[in-house]
């Protein structure tokens, strides 16, 4: 990183009674997204062409039709889980909260909110996931972007994930339920990502870096899949296309 | 208009009998910003167009520029009045979105000459015919500044720092990234908003006024300018 935090944040010795009861590797680092940041291979130059390969999300795939259009219909009334996977023993969120209360971001809610998809108030999207053919572990959630809502420039670790962490190969798919609105981004490494319609889908490599803001008028709702890819997965992906919801 | 994707309820109305209700063509809308869209005629509002803002190649260049932000310190925001219908109309809605603090989009401090020599030199150097405010404003990670049509002064801003990844401007449908430190940008011919994403803080230099010819003159010619 070039500029540096207009601080450092001190490590309590071991022998604190505050003090995490295990040294974790990311306590070594001031966020633990610095530290997340050494388990991609992407290049962090941030001077790359925003064109770069290595800068690809996938984008091809589509899906349209009417029920796509009053996707909202379903979405809405929509219900707030949990907003953070954060555990009470969870050395992560002690490598996090240290640096926001330094920078003042004391909305733990930024990110914004999720709803769990389920067959019964969500039929569409469930028919999209249920189209990926999954080979296993399929964890679905629609996600609530309010204005002002902020996910801050990170390496994904799928860390609410069983097998997150890079323990198994997981590919992540999202799906935009609504059209763009002025205000809205999406950032994969150096490439920004706006003017969306909603049914659009999009998947990336793990490695690359992204972030999002929504300082649009509007809510956004999208849609997030992550499982373990079948064969068939990865295929519908590669061959991308427009997909007629109406007609599955 | 921008309001399409509609998710909220709508507001309640007081009865126009009632002692507080008030009546004003903004209170058709359910932010004042959408009554603004409005008023402001020269931009399209067509989200799928490709917006090709006016740049200026003007870059600023001196190693002391963040030796002035050292002198960084938060002005209490003085714009409230008891009477601002767009802060009440504004913060309703904001309400409602959930955002539940004033100082979301940032803080400034306004360029001395004591405190920020060369800002003072950049600012003077562009020779506003009448200047209203240079300012330096600072944003935190998670700050945004929502999608806004812009005045009808002209506004320029300089980037104070290197880009970092996460941060974003957009002007209409185009997104700025990857600016260098002392790069101008002229943010009141579209439509703006911004969003802090970074693990970084952002530092802009903002000036804004009447611009004399000489000021036009300089930003149409461009160039580096070595401010000493």
């Amino acid at each position: 990183m070039s500029n540096k935090y207009p601080f450092t944040i001190e490590k309590l010795p071991l022998e604190d009674p505050r003090a995490c009861p295990v040294d974790l590797p990311h306590f070594d680092y001031d966020f633990y997204y610095d530290y997340q940041d050494t388990h991609s291979s992407w290049e962090f130059d941030k001077w790359k062409d925003p064109k770069d390969k290595s800068n690809d999300l996938y984008s091809g795939l589509s899906f349209r039709g009417e029920c796509i259009d009053n996707i909202l219909n379903e979405v809405l009334p929509f219900q707030r889980q949990k907003g953070k996977s954060a555990f009470l023993n969870d050395g992560r969120w002690a490598g996090i909260v240290g640096w926001y209360k330094l920078m003042e971001v004391d909305n733990m809610n930024h990110g914004g909110f999720k709803d769990v998809v389920t067959q019964n108030r969500h039929p569409t999207l469930q028919k999209v996931i249920d189209w990926f053919e999954f080979e296993s572990d399929i964890e679905s959630a629609i996600m609530e972007k309010m204005p002002g809502n902020v996910e801050l420039w990170h390496v994904d670790s799928h860390c609410g994930h069983k097998h997150g962490h890079r323990k198994k190969e997981l590919t992540r798919i999202l799906i935009h339920l609504q059209d763009w609105e002025f205000g809205q981004m999406m950032m994969w490494g150096t490439r920004p990502l706006i003017q969306w319609r909603a049914g659009d889908a999009i998947t990336y490599d793990v490695d690359i870096p992204h972030c999002s803001f929504n300082s649009s008028r509007h809510i956004r709702y999208t849609l997030r899949i992550t499982g373990v890819p079948s064969n068939a997965t990865k295929e519908k992906l590669a061959k991308g296309g427009n997909i007629n919801m109406d007609n599955l | 208009m921008t309001s399409s994707n509609k998710s909220i309820p709508e507001f309640d109305v007081l009865p126009d009998d009632h002692q507080n209700a008030l009546s004003h063509a903004c209170l058709e809308f359910d932010n004042h910003w959408d009554y603004k869209d409005t008023l402001y005629k020269d931009y399209h509002y067509d989200k799928w167009a490709k917006d090709n803002p006016e740049q200026t190649s003007l870059r600023f260049i001196n190693e002391e520029i963040s030796s002035d932000l050292r002198n960084f310190v938060r002005e209490p925001d003085t714009s409230g009045y008891i009477n601002d219908l767009e802060l009440a109309q504004n913060t309703l809605w904001l309400t409602n979105m959930e955002v539940r603090k004033f100082n979301f989009s940032g803080y400034k401090q306004n360029v001395s000459k004591d405190k920020h020599p060369t800002l003072n030199k950049i600012t003077e150097w562009l020779e506003f015919e009448h200047l209203d405010s240079a300012i330096v404003i600072q944003q935190m990670p998670t700050q945004w500044e929502i999608w806004q049509t812009p005045s009808d002064k002209l506004c320029l801003q300089i980037h104070l720092e290197d880009w970092e990844f996460g941060q974003t401007k957009m002007l209409g449908t185009k997104m700025l990234t990857q600016w260098r430190s002392g790069e101008v940008f002229i943010k009141s011919q579209l439509p703006f908003c911004s969003g802090n994403s970074s693990r970084h803080i952002t530092y802009t230099l903002e000036i804004t006024g009447r611009p004399s010819d000489s000021t036009l003159n300089k930003l149409n010619a461009g160039g580096n300018v070595y401010v000493k």
